[in-house]
């Protein structure tokens, strides 16, 4: 479902060149549920970040579902993303504007969807993170966990094939937490949706079917 | 999605609200004064009845004539030479004006020499602002009187309420006739319907209503009453009158031809005999022709050559019109840029779910649409009372301001200009912002 192969990331100033990844080969099989650990600043974020299409490596290709990704122009890849993968961010970024049930509709704005398909996936969204009776309530009237959930609901009401979560549970107790894995365990097994997740919490990584680890960018086997 | 960014944009605006205030005051306000000049415009410039045809006319107002009279001057030039003086003279011969004179036009003038242009499609001379006192149940009405020739009513196509006007063998005949306003109508008969047919009362002697007109809004005409020149005894003047008070329209064949029409009046100047008149020996068309437009700027720029003041004016309108949008419209992109930049994190997750650059910039384009659409309601309040102020107050003497459906239709434009511009770039900026930049600035 996802393949990297030699994927490396460079950044550069005027002065310094830094290597946040080098050389990744990662191979991700359909249904999966893969977790990325490494210290702070290893490149997790970054290699999540290229598998989502968010940002583009410097060196290496990068294929999902087939397709060689990183050559599509702009829109191509809006829409790709749009239907093909589903973000969950460890500070939730839900937008405080919005209802809990528009949020959870936002993917669904970028396609054709009528307003009232959109209201009835988001509400079936909702419902399989069992936060249905809050729709209509605002973000900053809900617990963290809560939020977390809300944005599990956004990842997957477009019914992406693969999810990518960035410390989905960092900004949790251990309690919501736990929830929070609960429901992206469940989505894996029910759904066979693909997940990649970047961690730093053992626990939770070792909850799902394999763990990749990062040292200064590179990979250790 | 429309909804979903209306909700959005509302619950923006209601967030911030003192940056929503300061922004609709900036709209509204900018908005009600452009609103009144553009109604100020149109009124005078547009091309409302009766000056449909005004991209076709041509006006010439004034002549100059003068004494000239040979002039020799000598000039004597000293310097010391050797320690001794020496003069250098020099005589030159030329012309001086002794005398000179500047006037409007007499009406046998302007019959004799401008009945004939080869690029003109018709001409009116007339002689506005004669005035008398008329009386209606013991209180005095002015009666602002036009008196002008058939062709009057060819050029400038009146909203005719009743009736028609004279026309040529009525002019001829010196029929006692008038053609008045409705305004004038509800002051004189007490009502403005069914008037023709029924005498009106000028200098002594009753004139028959044979026509009821919409009064125009334009300062250009002022008058209420509209009567044949032929009634003023020998209304053309003696023969060797070329002043008096009559002004010109006339009507090129085309647009294209104005500026032909303009030269031919011009060269004029060259053709015409002046020894007819005593006292001047020398004629200028001075102050040269010009359109509608050009005649309107010089009343207003210190420039008494039209081209020369119609171009003032409309660099002068330009500059001011773009400053007064300019001013606001940077101050909301500054405005914007703030609000928007406090917004990436949500464009990160928008781009991240699918959004594309033309989804954002349309996003943050609308919701300024929107802001400025509200800011545009407020300024068109505050026009529509202004524009109220300024007629009742008569600030505007002879001009009234009317809030039509042209006004309403291009002050709407401008709202739009404005609600893009404004938005469109911080919109722009922020859309190509990467996403994890956007994403880290985390301030959802």
């Amino acid at each position: 479902m996802i393949s990297l192969d030699q994927v490396s990331k460079v950044y550069r100033t005027k002065t310094i060149e830094t290597t946040a990844l080098n050389n990744i080969n990662l191979e991700v099989p359909k249904g999966e549920f893969l977790s990325i650990m490494g210290p702070s600043g290893c490149g997790k974020s970054t290699l999540l970040n290229i598998i989502g299409l968010l940002d583009e490596p410097s060196h290496g290709q990068v294929t999902i579902a087939g397709q060689q990704v990183q050559k599509y122009a702009s829109k191509t890849t809006s829409r790709f993303r749009n239907e093909k993968l589903g973000f969950i961010f460890q500070s939730f970024h839900l937008i405080p504007d919005l209802r809990v049930i528009d949020n959870v509709e936002l993917p669904l704005l970028y396609r054709n969807v009528s307003s009232k398909e959109r209201r009835r996936l988001s509400e079936e969204a909702l419902e399989s993170v069992g936060l249905k009776n809050r729709m209509s309530h605002f973000p900053n009237q809900l617990s963290g966990g809560q939020k977390q959930r809300v944005a599990i609901a956004r990842a997957i009401v477009g019914k992406p094939q693969i999810i990518l979560a960035d410390e989905p549970t960092g900004n949790l107790d251990s309690v919501m937490g736990n929830d929070v894995m609960d429901i992206l365990l469940d989505l894996n097994k029910k759904g066979e949706t693909t997940i990649v997740m970047v961690t730093h919490d053992e626990n939770m990584a070792r909850k799902t079917n394999r763990l990749v680890r990062l040292y200064d960018g590179s990979q250790i086997k | 999605m429309i909804k979903n960014y209306l909700i959005l944009a509302w619950r923006v605006l209601g967030r911030k609200k003192f940056f929503t205030f300061i922004s609709l005051f900036g709209i509204s306000f900018t908005l009600g004064i452009l609103m009144v000049i553009v109604s100020f415009l149109q009124t005078e410039l547009g091309t409302d009845k009766p000056f449909t045809n005004r991209n076709r006319m041509v006006t010439f107002g004034t002549i100059e004539m003068k004494d000239m009279v040979p002039d020799t001057s000598i000039l004597v030039d000293s310097m010391l030479v050797d320690g001794t003086m020496k003069y250098d003279t020099t005589k030159s011969i030329g012309e001086t004006s002794r005398s000179t004179t500047i006037s409007s036009l007499g009406g046998r003038f302007l019959v004799n020499n401008f009945t004939d242009l080869k690029y003109a499609e018709n001409q009116t001379f007339y002689l506005p602002g004669v005035s008398y006192n008329a009386y209606v149940n013991n209180s005095k009405i002015v009666l602002d009187v036009y008196y002008t020739d058939a062709n009057y009513w060819e050029i400038f196509d009146f909203e005719f309420l009743e009736g028609q006007a004279f026309d040529l063998s009525m002019f001829d005949r010196a029929e006692p006739v008038v053609v008045i306003t409705d305004q004038l109508a509800e002051k004189y008969f007490g009502e403005s319907s069914q008037i023709v047919g029924r005498e009106l009362k000028m200098d002594g002697k009753n004139h028959k209503v044979i026509g009821l007109i919409k009064k125009p809004l334009s300062s250009m005409i002022n008058g209420d009453v509209f009567a044949p020149t032929t009634l003023l005894p020998d209304y053309l003047g003696p023969v060797d009158q070329y002043t008096g008070g009559f002004r010109s329209y006339f009507l090129a064949r085309s647009k294209a031809d104005v500026k032909k029409l303009q030269d031919e009046i011009e060269n004029k100047e060259n053709e015409i005999p002046i020894d007819l008149v005593q006292d001047y020996n020398k004629l200028f068309l001075k102050d040269k022709t010009g359109t509608m437009f050009q005649g309107f700027a010089r009343n207003l720029v210190p420039f008494n050559e039209p081209k020369k003041a119609g171009r003032a004016l409309s660099l002068i309108l330009i500059g001011f019109i773009s400053l007064f949008v300019l001013l606001p419209t940077l101050n909301l992109i500054n405005l914007n840029v703030s609000r928007i930049m406090e917004r990436s994190s949500e464009i990160g997750v928008r781009k991240a779910f699918g959004a594309s650059q033309g989804n954002i910039l349309g996003q943050f384009i609308f919701e300024n649409v929107i802001l400025t659409i509200i800011g545009g309601i407020i300024g068109l309040v505050l026009a529509t009372i202004l524009i109220y102020f300024i007629n009742s107050a008569n600030l505007l003497e002879f001009l009234k301001l009317t809030v039509n459906y042209k006004f309403f239709v291009y002050s709407f434009l401008v709202v739009l200009l404005f609600g893009v511009i404004s938005g469109f770039l911080p919109a722009f900026r922020m859309s190509k912002i990467h996403i994890v930049n956007a994403l880290k600035s985390n301030k959802l």
